[in-house]
């Protein structure tokens, strides 16, 4: 300490005292706008957003531009692989690879991802797959909120014995083995797309519930639902004026989250047999009527799971960017 | 994180070390090895019921007589028979064969085998009825009426049997082939009890190999039996099954040269169809679509002759069989499939009957035009129950296409589901049409047209004629076998007349296989065993 | 242990047991809906059927099968196969299965927990780099890929191409034949370990503590290796119990492919053909695992962390 010797300048007036209580004040930015720049500036989820609206339009428009229907059977033009005009000039796909090849009369025929052993069109069927695919993401969405959600939402808020109930219920569901639940299923119901969206009822809720009613625990406890109970607010006010708006932002993050696993769970059930029934097609009932014929025509599978990778890909990674975006210091699920 | 690294270098290191181990097995050596679809599902004849069972069966004991490779009688464990003028007394005369315990085979051992089976048995407890086997007192027996000691078999001497018919049965003989009939030695079962036949250990052979070992769901392996009367003719120095229930696990299997035979299925058809490994069989298999006329005694719209007359004609089979299945499925000339049944004069039944079946797209949408003006409206939806496996569904797909496209104003919803939950359906009533089939239990006619008569409990449609009910009775109660045979055409012919037909016929399975280059001699059957292994050679 | 450890234990214990008389009841009940029967109806009139069915219990009311069936199963007596192994007891057929299911369920779930955590702290570390996409990306990869898809391309690779391993399971040589089979299985688990643990990682690099250890110096090696990846690895371990159930029983797929006899092909080959006590023996055996699995991982974690217990939120 002795050695320190103070210079001149070691010391400068800071500036006027005015200055320093002057408060920049940024122009107040509503959550909705602050979520939708975080968003953006996200490039990963950026870019999911925007596969995941090509796929929509994709899904909507392809079949209705195409020549071929979903159930178009020609058995002439059966197993052929996918010819695509211009990149056929650089020798791939260019539909030799198949069972029945582009000659004669089908000379000017373009499959872009080829046919099934029926001779039917996979361009349609691909996206008609996907249109499925979306339909289940919406229901597994649908379920998440209308049952996972509000099902978390008793049983956290009430808590005691109907917490305890509720939780045993749902333990118990937890610990049937999801195959067995579905084997079951599979027996008991038809194949169609309800039994599936029945299939996600069953089991897609509980990740849900369990997320909605460890957030209601957490905020039950602050003291704004003190001060709000204390004011007179009924059970229904509270839990739908001070916890919901709190907790709704992780809650939608973590519906995105249950798209990708639905999508996938569709592909599984159609593994097993509890697909959508014939003629229409799933992504998932295509990767598995492809997987027969692997051996022989690789494209009947290949392309119905890239398409699945994109699609999880693009809500993973969109699901990712919300969540960064609406709490950034949220745990990742 | 180095030892993370370390870890799992070490564990891809150690992965490949064993990796380069041994050479696992192989079919090189005078092993036949198959990759079988299905696990056997008991060892015990009482009870065996599937395909998979009876070739083991057929493996490692024999019957009285067995089928050469044309489905034509030739002795076996019997070196001679004698029929009685009436048709309905055989008299045996065994070899001296051997158990593989020392035990000489006995007439005895028939007569207990067969009072075992039923009185305890299960899926083939019939087989000695009228519906099949028509052995005296069968039918009482069966439904517990009268002692089994009734029952029209007798050890006359220990090496002399004699069996009592209920009737004159033409198919008689060829029944004996059928592993139900086959022989057990009594003081073997009684002495293991409740473990007979669940291991290797505890069956006792008499065929011409011997049960080694049996790992369930995985593998069953033979040696040759050399205790076999005809081990001479046993070229085989034994043979492994193993269960592998993907096709293209099989088929790759069979690329490794692990492995000497497998069915494939027909995807894998059109890469194989050009190699000199590939082989189709013509299985008894016969699919067809059985429409519900009735149900709950009122009529459906399938109750309807021209409806389903277009049905049946707007379906092409050439097609379906040889683009979409492609595994060496015909198509059906009629409910009765071809090579499996043979005539007094020796020949194919199906080939001398005449073809009843004809597919007419045009000719469909007059005759359905018709039945929707008969029936007063302009469109239909029918439901078509199918199973879920192969070859059903790509046939289920693609006759729901044929019949949406040639006949305007239908629409075809499926039902996709299990074997035994279709089968329930159809009991129950519950389906408009089904894509079913039907597996001949012995080599005649009558094994598929009686299925169609009145009150029968397979005819699940409830179609009833009594023209047609009263042709079968006459075939039933026939003595002269030539009349015999002409009475089944008519009556297949009646069967699918216009006005009839409540059934559409479609097609025979075949069994598209690989088969390596080495073997030669494996015979494959419509009815009873599907495959016979005693012939085959590996060279 | 102190007593209201023991207390707390004493309780899951009891709602672990009740849950699974409710699994057993769910699963007899559902079994009793499935349509059709055990026996083959394409060749037995509906009066064989109706012999069979009361030759082994099945025609008595459902409540007194149930009883039945609960009082053989305290006896260890599961009932016997009525179709694809007929008249065999089923712990015959279920028991030589689970050590094979079980060790490839294990060693994927080890697997795919090593490679995910490799993967997952790889990503954490260098995050929003290329290796924290392409650790994402290999993540999605490996869950929108389905494993049968994976098994068949290993086998056509390793099996055929390269003849390093055997195409089908060999059981006498279960080691080399289940090494295919178990990577197959362990995609699911290497993507599922590696997003827990990315984000487990960063929230742990973002703490308090590990800002405290790198102000004192600590290299970075040392800091990751005795500070983070300790402290990662606790909750990984608590995903790792699910995953390694879900190996189980997601093997039954890749048991078809691979033509495993284990467990899982069993349960198919069950429910197809409506064998009753073969389902139920399974799919029992599943719930049990799943029960004891989390009743371990809860009482671990209450041990470690009192405040985390039932009735109080997770």
């Amino acid at each position: 300490m002795d050695d320190i010797e103070f210079l001149e300048d070691d010391f400068e007036f800071v500036g006027d005292k005015q200055d320093i209580n002057k408060d920049v004040v940024l122009p107040a930015k509503s959550f909705i706008k602050d979520v939708w720049t975080r968003f953006k500036a996200n490039k990963g989820a950026l870019i999911g957003a925007i596969l995941i609206l090509i796929i929509i339009i994709m899904a909507i428009v392809a079949p209705m531009l195409s020549q071929y229907t979903y159930n178009m059977q020609d058995t002439a033009q059966q197993s052929m692989s996918p010819r695509v005009p211009l990149l056929e000039n650089l020798g791939i796909l260019n539909g030799k690879s198949g069972i029945s090849q582009y000659t004669g009369q089908f000379a000017n025929t373009y499959h872009l991802f080829g046919t099934d052993h029926l001779g039917r069109d996979l361009w349609v069927r691909v996206w008609e797959g996907t249109r499925i695919s979306l339909y289940v993401a919406a229901f597994a969405v649908i379920i998440d909120i209308f049952i996972g959600m509000v099902y978390g939402l008793i049983s956290g808020f009430f808590g005691g014995v109907v917490d305890n109930i509720m939780q045993r219920i749902q333990e118990i569901v937890n610990s049937i083995p999801t195959l067995v639940i579905l084997t079951l299923l599979l027996l008991v119901m038809k194949p169609s797309i309800y039994t599936i969206i029945i299939a996600l009822m069953i089991t897609g809720w509980i990740g849900m519930a369990r997320i909605t009613r460890a957030q209601v625990l957490r905020i039950k406890e602050q003291e704004f639902i003190l001060a709000s109970r204390t004011l007179g607010a009924s059970d229904f006010f509270i839990i739908f004026k001070a916890i919901l708006p709190n907790i709704f932002g992780q809650l939608i993050t973590m519906s995105m989250f249950s798209i990708p696993n639905a999508i996938f769970y569709e592909a599984f059930l159609a593994f097993v047999g509890l697909g959508i029934p014939a003629p229409q097609a799933s992504l998932g009932t295509l990767i598995n009527d492809g997987f027969k014929t692997i051996l022989v025509t690789p494209y009947m599978v290949v392309i119905p799971v890239i398409v699945l990778a994109i699609l999880m890909l693009s809500f993973n990674l969109m699901a990712d960017g919300l969540r960064d975006a609406i709490d950034p210091t949220m745990k990742e699920m | 994180m180095k030892k993370l690294k370390a870890l799992v270098a070490g564990c891809l290191a150690a992965a490949l070390l064993v990796g380069c181990g041994g050479g696992g097995d192989t079919a090189s050596s005078n092993v036949f090895v198959m990759a079988k679809e299905n696990d056997v599902s008991t060892l015990d004849l009482k009870l065996a019921s599937t395909g998979m069972d009876f070739e083991v069966l057929n493996a490692y004991c024999e019957g009285l007589v067995a089928l050469d490779k044309d489905s034509k009688v030739i002795p076996a464990l019997a070196e001679s028979y004698t029929i009685s003028d009436d048709q309905t007394v055989y008299t045996f005369k065994l070899r001296d064969a051997k158990w593989t315990n020392g035990d000489p085979v006995t007439a005895n051992d028939f007569v207990y085998s067969w009072q075992r089976t039923i009185t305890d048995g299960e899926d083939y407890k019939y087989f000695f009825t009228d519906d099949m086997a028509c052995i005296k007192n069968g039918n009482e027996v069966y439904a517990g009426e009268m002692d089994v000691s009734e029952l029209g078999i007798k050890a006359v001497d220990d090496k002399t049997l004699e069996i009592t018919l209920s009737k004159p049965t033409p198919y008689f003989l060829s029944l004996m082939a059928f592993p139900t009939a086959f022989p057990l030695n009594q003081k073997f079962v009684e002495e293991k009890g409740k473990d007979f036949a669940t291991s290797a250990d505890t069956v006792l052979a008499c065929g011409p190999y011997v049960l080694t070992n049996y790992v369930k769901g995985s593998t069953v392996e033979f040696k040759k039996n050399d205790t076999y009367w005809d081990a001479e003719n046993v070229h085989l120095d034994g043979m492994k099954m193993n269960v592998v229930s993907d096709a293209s696990t099989a088929s790759m299997d069979f690329e490794s040269g692990n492995c000497d035979f497998t069915k494939i299925n027909s995807s894998l058809v059109d890469k194989y169809k050009d190699d000199e490994r590939y082989s189709s069989y013509l299985e008894g298999y016969l699919w067809f679509l059985q429409f519900n006329i009735a149900n709950n005694k009122t009529d459906t719209p399938l109750a309807n002759a021209n409806i389903r007359k277009a049905i049946s004609l707007s379906i092409d089979r050439e097609d379906l069989c040889n683009n979409v299945l492609k595994d060496g499925s015909i198509s059906a000339r009629g409910f009765v499939p071809a090579k499996f049944a043979f005539g007094p004069d020796e020949k194919d039944y199906a080939e001398t009957a005449d073809n009843l079946i004809s597919n007419d797209a045009a000719e469909a949408k007059k005759y359905w035009e018709a039945g929707l003006k008969e029936l007063g409206v302009t469109s239909l939806e029918l439901n078509l129950l199918h199973e879920t496996s192969d070859p059903a569904k790509p046939a289920a797909e693609f006759i729901q296409g044929q019949l949406e496209k040639n006949l305007p104003g239908l629409k075809v919803t499926m039902t996709g589901v299990e074997k035994k939950v279709r089968t329930t359906k159809q009991q129950d009533g519950d389906f408009d049409i089904t894509l079913t089939r039907w597996g001949p239990d012995y080599a005649d006619p009558t094994t598929y047209l009686t299925l169609l008569t009145t009150g029968h409990f397979f005819n699940y449609g409830n179609w009833s004629n009594s023209e047609y009910d009263a042709k079968m009775k006459e075939v039933g109660s026939s003595t002269d076998v030539n009349a015999r045979w002409q009475t089944c055409k008519d009556a297949e012919k009646l069967l699918l007349a216009d006005g009839n037909a409540p059934i559409a016929p479609l097609f025979q399975t075949g069994g598209a296989s690989l088969i390596s280059k080495q073997i030669t001699g494996l015979e494959s059957h419509t009815f009873g065993t599907p495959y016979i292994y005693k012939n085959v050679v590996k060279k | 242990m102190d007593k209201s450890t023991l207390k707390y234990i004493g309780k899951r214990l009891l709602i672990s047991v009740v849950t699974l008389l409710v699994i057993i009841l769910v699963l007899f009940a559902m079994l009793k809906m499935m349509p059709g029967s055990p026996f083959n109806p394409e060749k037995l009139s509906p009066d064989m059927i109706a012999q069979l069915q009361a030759k082994y219990g099945l025609d008595k009311p459902v409540l007194e099968q149930f009883v039945t069936y609960l009082k053989g199963m305290l006896t260890g007596d599961f009932g016997i196969s009525l179709s694809i192994a007929k008249n065999i007891p089923v712990m015959d057929l279920v028991g030589p299965r689970i050590g094979i299911s079980f060790g490839i369920g294990i060693a994927a779930a080890l697997f795919g927990a090593l490679i995910g955590v490799v993967l997952g702290v790889t990503a954490a570390l260098k995050r929003n780099t290329i290796w924290d996409s392409l650790s994402t990306i290999i993540a999605v990869i490996g869950v929108s890929i389905p494993s049968f898809v994976f098994a068949l391309l290993l086998l056509l690779v390793f099996g055929l191409k390269i003849k390093i391993f055997p195409i089908l399971f060999n059981i006498n040589d279960p080691i080399r034949s289940s090494i295919l089979p178990t990577i197959a299985l362990s995609v699911g688990a290497i993507a599922n370990v590696a997003r827990f643990t990315r984000s487990e990682m960063i929230e742990v690099m973002k703490s308090d503590y590990i800002l405290l250890a790198e102000a004192k110096g600590l290299d970075r090696g040392t800091l990751i290796r005795k500070h983070a990846l300790r402290n990662t690895l606790v909750p990984v371990i608590t995903v790792l119990a699910p995953i390694i159930i879900n190996l189980m029983t997601g093997s039954m797929v890749i048991e078809q492919i691979c033509s495993i006899p284990g467990l899982g092909s069993l349960l198919v080959r069950g429910i197809q053909a409506n064998d009753y006590y073969v389902v139920m023996a399974v799919a029992f055996l599943y719930s049990l695992l799943y029960v004891v699995m989390m009743l371990v991982v809860d009482v671990l974690y209450g041990i470690i962390d009192p405040r985390i217990r039932v009735g109080k939120g997770d």
